[in-house]
């Protein structure tokens, strides 16, 4: 299983991949902070994603979507909502 | 002699926020009587109220606050056989207005809650029945889980883990258990699931039957509460979703920002979309990601910090920083809400269902029939008067069912004719029937979604199958497709799901 980080700005139209339930999507696509959320632990200017699954579809989403990928340590100190398996990994 | 001077009562007016952009948002009356009404849009109390204790059923009962307006349990009742909470929303009348722009803060769908009748306001779906009118309706405040029958409210489970669902409890509306879900526990020694069928006591209802693990299920669900009980029809969480939008409307400005203390009587109008929020995110909201929902159950038993499988929440588990946070999960955003109204599990919501697969296949139950003893989609089918919809006469004559058959995403926007029919055309019995069961016109959706619109970016899964039974509000990994306008029309009363749980209403005869 792949990990990878994203940052956007707070306005860009960041879309889900669309999934039915019940179907193992190919990656499951998580928001960890946004930065106009009044209780967000830190308001750094961007919004963060996480995604965890295929690398391969991760990428292909990505390069359609106003993301631009980061590494893990460059992400916020600490994240909003960081739950398994991001904080497991 | 003692002469007793009989106690002056004076008529008031009160005045909700909406005033300051001049819609119709204000209350005349003796202030004693405004709990029992719904409310003004804006305030303080808006979207629940009290039930006149004369009428209220012999066995609910008050909360303490149930009677004050600024109280947590302000129009909360429980039933006492089940323990179940409860909200009562009064009887009112709603006038979906189209203002002929997109402008803010009404965005093409301006919606007029009232007390009284005015204008093209009607006495919405939800407040009629059995050919009468209702003075009001008792929602579960949570969706509903497996407890056991003995009025203790307490999770029909094993000790241990999370619990092992066991058979023979109720179906009861309960804070922070483990909500039911219409499909098998799983095999294979984990439970995964805490199926309808567990609920089959018949303690409280001697002919009730167990029901099946299907969305159909719902019916008999509901049953094991007591024969006044039904699942919530269509039209009813219909009501929730436009109660939900008046609300966010009478707290915006002129250029769609929230007024001066929003959060104050709606805790969502703290971060766009401003509309409740809920668990769509696996865990978390998808906008506000400090709204958290892992959580144990009631006696902390669960390590997992989930009920079952995946990201499914216990109910009313909303958390920020460690601190409940459920208000931001009601449909008026204050605590005295319905809770969980949207992410988590869909609440499985019948009266609208399908004969076939055409566009004029459709079949909505008739408001002169009785809801409460219905018991599958044939008693809606069956039912006399049932209301046919109509398939559209062409393409964009905006006059009936437009979507086709195969399944499609359709995501809500603004349309300055009204994301859904207005209240002005409901001569059309076909725009009135698809207004009050969440079918918005084709105008207005779109195939792109915007996440953070007035509606949320709410998704429309149009389709066209047999036997249909909606879904609405969305689930645990839904994202923006969740939220109060949320609607699913491609499962059937036969269709398993683990993501599909279920509440109960009670319908009050005015």
């Amino acid at each position: 299983m792949d990990f990878c980080f994203f940052k956007a700005l707070p306005d860009a139209n960041v879309q889900w991949p669309i999934f039915l339930p019940e179907q193992d999507p190919p990656f499951t696509l998580i928001a960890l902070e946004r930065t106009k959320d009044p209780d967000a632990n830190n308001h750094t200017g961007f919004d963060y994603f996480g995604a965890y699954g295929t690398g391969a579809d991760i990428d292909a989403w990505a390069a359609g979507q106003p993301v631009t990928a980061v590494p893990k340590n460059q992400l916020p100190n600490p994240i909003t909502f960081y739950p398994a398996p991001f904080n497991e990994a | 002699m003692t002469t007793i001077s009989p106690l002056l009562r004076v008529k008031e007016r009160i005045v909700g926020p909406s005033g300051i952009y001049n819609i119709q948002n204000e209350w005349y009356g003796y202030a004693d009587e405004f709990k029992y009404t719904i409310g003004l849009a804006g305030l303080m109390g808006f979207g629940v109220g009290c039930c006149p204790p004369e009428l209220l059923p012999a066995d609910m009962a008050l909360l303490p606050g149930t009677e004050d307006r600024f109280s947590p349990n302000y129009g909360t009742y429980i039933h006492l056989p089940s323990a179940s909470i409860q909200c009562f929303v009064p009887a009112h009348f709603m006038d979906v207005q189209s203002p002929g722009n997109t402008n803010a803060p009404f965005f093409g769908s301006k919606i007029v809650i009232s007390d009284t009748q005015s204008g093209d306001a009607v006495l919405p779906k939800a407040f009629k029945n059995n050919g009468g009118d209702l003075l009001g309706v008792f929602i579960d405040k949570y969706q509903g889980s497996n407890c056991r029958p003995d009025g203790s409210g307490t999770p029909n489970h094993t000790n241990g883990p999370g619990g092992t669902p066991l058979t023979g409890g109720i179906f009861a509306s309960r804070p922070l258990q483990w909500p039911v879900s219409a499909t098998t526990k799983d095999s294979g020694g984990t439970d995964f699931n805490s199926p309808f069928s567990l609920c089959n006591s018949t303690a409280l209802n001697g002919a009730a039957t167990t029901p099946a693990n299907d969305l159909g299920g719902a019916w008999a669900l509901s049953k094991t509460r007591g024969v006044d009980f039904a699942p919530i029809p269509i039209w009813v969480r219909s009501q929730l979703a436009f109660l939900s939008l008046a609300h966010a409307q009478a707290l915006l400005d002129t250029n769609g920002v929230p007024i001066a203390g929003a959060t104050t009587n709606a805790a969502w109008m703290d971060l766009a979309p401003y509309a409740p929020k809920g668990n769509n995110n696996n865990g978390a909201d998808i906008n506000k990601t400090s709204l958290a929902f892992a959580r144990t159950d009631l006696t902390g038993a669960n390590a997992s910090g989930f009920a079952g499988r995946n990201s499914r929440a216990f109910t009313g588990a909303a958390r920020i920083s460690g601190l409940a946070a459920v208000e931001h999960t009601t449909h008026n955003g204050q605590l005295s809400g319905i809770v969980d109204i949207q992410g988590n599990q869909f609440d499985t919501a019948p009266g609208l269902t399908a004969v076939g697969t055409g566009a004029g296949d459709f079949r909505l139950f008739p408001a002169s029939g009785d809801w409460t003893a219905t018991s599958s989609n044939t008693s809606i089918t069956g039912a006399a008067g049932v209301i046919s919809l109509a398939a559209e006469t062409a393409p964009g004559d905006d006059d009936g069912v437009w979507f086709a058959a195969a399944g499609a995403s359709n995501f809500l926007v603004a349309h300055s004719g009204g994301t859904f029919h207005p209240s002005s055309s409901f001569s059309n019995a076909t725009r009135q029937a698809m207004t009050e069961t969440l079918l918005p016109r084709q105008l207005g959706t779109s195939g792109t979604q915007t996440g953070t619109n007035i509606f949320g970016g709410d998704r429309f899964f149009s389709a066209r199958v047999n036997n249909l039974l909606p879904l609405v509000g969305g689930i645990w990994l839904g994202a923006a497709n969740s939220g109060v306008f949320g609607v699913f029309l491609d499962f059937t009363a036969t269709s398993t799901r683990s993501d599909a749980g279920a509440r109960a209403v009670r319908l009050l005869s005015a």
